[in-house]
Parts: C-alpha cells; structure tokens; sequence
C-alpha cells in the first residue's frame, strides 16, 4: 500500500519524502522484513492528500523515462516559441538542459535516476528572473502535459514538487 | 460617495498606467497563474462568493498590477440581490475595492409596508493587505497565504434602518488564510470576520439584539478540476442583531469556470436562509468577472 519498494536508486531527501524513503531505509536492515507498522503509518499519514492513482509512483503516472522526456520537449517547444520568455533562453544548449531537466524530473518523482547537474539556484541566480517569467515557463509546461496527454492528477502533483523551486529560480 | 470612489480608482489605473508606459509595459503583465485571482466575494474582494480569502484580486505579480470588473446576480424566492463593482490588486500584496449592492424586495416590499420595488443599496469600499505565507509557491509547507481585511460599508435609507434601530453605516475588518494543495487540486480558505453587519450590511449595522462587534467564520473548499473548472462550497455565519427579521448563516455550492484571465464565471445555488422575515430564500447565483 505504501510506494512500493522496487525503486532501488530512488533518493530525495528524506525530510521530504520520508514515507517515500522508507522503504529505502528498511531495506538498509533488512529487505525482507520492512516493519509493516511502518508501512501502515504512513499509509495513514498519506491519507489526507489521498491520490487516487497512488499504487505507482508519479514518475509512472507520468509515463517513465518516455514520457517525462515528452513532457520536457513540449515544454520546450512552447517556451522557445513564448515571448515572454524565449529571449531569455537564446544562448543556451536546450539539448543538454532537456536532458538535464528530464534526470531532474526523474529523480524527483521517484524513477531510476540519480541527478548530478547543478542546483536550481545555481543554474538560475544572476538571471533575473520574474515572477512573471516562472509562471510563463509553468503555463508552457502545463502545455507540454496536455500535448504529453498527461493525467490531471499527476500534473497536480507535478506541479506540486516543481512549485516551491520559485524561491531558488526567481531572483529576489 | 460611489462616484467619487470609482473617480479616485480610475485615477489611480491612470496614474498607474502613466507609471507603466514609463517603465516598462510589463507592469499589467497578468503574470500569475490562471485562477490564482479567485473570483470576486460578494462584497468586492477576491474569494469566493461569499467568503473571503487571503488571494489578491488581478493577475498581477508582485511587480505588476492587476484589476478587474465583477457583476453579481442572486435571484431568490421573494428578493434580488445584485452586486458589481471594481477591484485593484498592487503588487500581488494590496488589493483594493469598490462594491455597490443592490437589494429589490419586489412584490414583498409591498408587504414590508416599504412599497412594491422598494430597493436597499449598499456601497462597499475594501482594502486588503497580503501579510505572510504563500499559497501557491509554498507547496512543501502548510503555511497558508494570510491577509488582514477592511471593508467601509455605508448603507442607504438611513431612516428605515435607524427604524429597525440599526445604523447605516458600519465596518467589518477580517482575516484570511488560504492554501492551494496542488496535489490534490484542492483550495481551502478560512476567514474570521469582525462584524455588526446585518445582511452583509443591507439591513443596517448592529441593532435591538446587540451592537457590538461579533466575530463571525467563513469557510470554503474548492476542487480544481479539467478544463479550467473548479467545483467548491461555501459556509458563513452572520450576526443576529434585528429583532423584527432574524438572520441565518449562509452557504453556497458553485462552480467556477476560469475561462481566461481575462474572463471568469461562477454558477451556484445559495442559501441565505431567512431574509427580512422570509424564510428560505435559496436560489441561483450567477456571477462574471472581467479583468487582468
């Protein structure tokens, strides 16, 4: 009932997902006998955000490694051709920050990834970017999803782990 | 007064836009997210149709402006309700409003001994302040968006509701939090009202039973959905000051349709309970909202 322990690479920090980490942390003991209280109580903490497609993880409801890259390239699409915001990607490899973005969005929602890029801070401090200009690549995002065909609940809770990210991309 | 509030809030856009053409024309950039602006309160502000909330009206940033138009329309068993008005958001951090209401006994005003048609009109002048918290951005914390409120309602027929021992003029201030869950899809807005409105101040302020200021609650829930839908409903509590009309609380169940930024629509059934004497006045609430 709890996400499902057969995502041996998945790490986030644990402050985060710590239900998500769990099965991690009790296969460190032992694989074999994860405490099933443990498992119970975080299907219970878990319930008020209750996600309807919750057997599976997001990067699944997503549609893997296939489908994130969709959604990535969608986005893009629409960023490059958005004038709010396309000047401010003229100079930059969108190949290599696709792919970048993809690892990200990988590891974030719990696939077989481990991201090594920079930070979101460090990736975007000095660029001056607005709140506007954050808000603009998430509408274009929000296209790459519904030209992916992605689920609604999974764009919720995309949304949802993309969104405090502001604070480290937008300059203050 | 009313027209001198929408004179001093067109000024304001002027000058405002004077500021923009300046700098640069970002500044009515309608730069935050589609349905982030709500839709418009019955009494001016941004929230739902009866509760308040801690968002600012527009779709301004935090380096923009926003605005925009509402129109109202509450049709219940023996009365109307109309509203409109205009509201301003600075800075995704002060909102300010201006709202006339419009409330037609029809046939029952006859049997008020008001005579048939007979109309009560309210004029509203709100400000809101952003405090702390983030709604939206803050996804990782359940710290809500939280503003303070201050609504300036002056009524009109001051001799009928000094009558109902009632005063025509009064203020409600309150408190907003409010929280999108975007996992879920769900937005929750609670607010605490301090208030001596009857009838959100149609019937006058204070009265017979108690003139003092009452802390009332407001409550709302809302479901995002596809398409730009959002379904919600709606729960306030009003004072109970008029010996002659008890009052009852409120409560609605909408649903809210973000066409654009530029254009919104509510469709919902509300119930207002006893009005004047006139008991179950439910009926159907239509509301648009125009802005950016």
């Amino acid at each position: 009932m709890h996400p499902a322990p057969h995502r041996p690479r998945f790490r986030l920090p644990s402050s985060r997902r710590p239900c998500a980490a769990a099965p991690d942390a009790s296969a460190a003991v032992s694989r074999r006998h994860a405490p099933a209280w443990l498992g119970l109580l975080c299907g219970l903490l878990l319930l008020p955000a209750l996600h309807p497609a919750r057997a599976g993880t997001l990067y699944d409801q997503l549609g893997g490694q296939e489908g994130i890259t969709r959604i990535v390239a969608g986005m893009y699409r629409h960023v490059l051709s958005d004038g709010r915001v396309s000047a401010k990607f003229e100079n930059i490899d969108t190949d290599f920050i696709q792919r970048q973005l993809v690892q990200q969005l990988c590891e974030l929602t719990g696939g077989p990834c481990h991201y090594r890029g920079p930070s979101m801070h460090g990736g975007h401090s000095g660029l001056g970017i607005t709140d506007r200009d954050f808000n603009a690549v998430v509408e274009d995002l929000q296209d790459g999803m519904d030209d992916a065909g992605t689920p609604f609940m999974a764009r919720g809770r995309l949304l949802a782990l993309l969104a405090p990210m502001h604070g480290q991309i937008v300059s203050r | 007064m009313a027209a001198r509030w929408i004179g001093a809030l067109l000024g304001a856009t002027l000058l405002l836009g004077a500021g923009a053409a300046r700098a640069d024309e970002a500044l009515f950039e309608s730069g935050r997210l589609l349905g982030t602006a709500g839709v418009t309160e019955i009494e001016g502000g941004a929230g739902g149709g009866l509760a308040a909330s801690a968002l600012i009206s527009g779709y301004g940033t935090r380096d923009a402006v926003g605005a925009n138009l509402n129109g109202t329309f509450v049709s219940l068993p023996n009365f109307t309700l109309g509203a409109g008005g205009v509201a301003m958001g600075l800075y995704d951090r002060v909102e300010l409003s201006y709202q006339r209401l419009v409330f037609d006994t029809g046939a029952t005003g006859a049997a008020l001994g008001l005579g048939r048609g007979f109309t009560l009109r309210e004029d509203v002048v709100g400000a809101k302040v952003r405090l702390f918290g983030d709604a939206v951005y803050a996804q990782d914390s359940m710290l809500p968006q939280v503003a303070v409120g201050l609504q300036v309602k002056v009524g009109s027929h001051d001799d009928l509701l000094h009558a109902l021992g009632a005063d025509a003029k009064g203020v409600d201030l309150y408190v907003a939090a409010t929280k999108l869950l975007l996992a879920p899809g769900v937005l929750l807005n609670g607010a605490v009202r301090v208030t001596r409105a009857n009838q959100f101040g149609l019937l006058g302020f204070g009265g017979p039973h108690g003139g003092g200021y009452h802390p009332e609650v407001e409550l709302s829930a809302i479901k995002l959905l596809p398409y730009h839908l959002a379904v919600g409903a709606e729960f306030r509590t009003k004072p109970n000051n008029l010996s002659f009309a008890p009052e009852s609380h409120a409560w609605d169940a909408f649903v809210a349709w973000f066409v654009s930024k530029n254009l919104s629509l509510t469709l919902a059934y509300v119930d207002l309970g006893t009005i004047a004497n006139r008991k179950n006045q439910d009926g159907v609430y239509v509301g648009a909202q125009v802005g950016f």
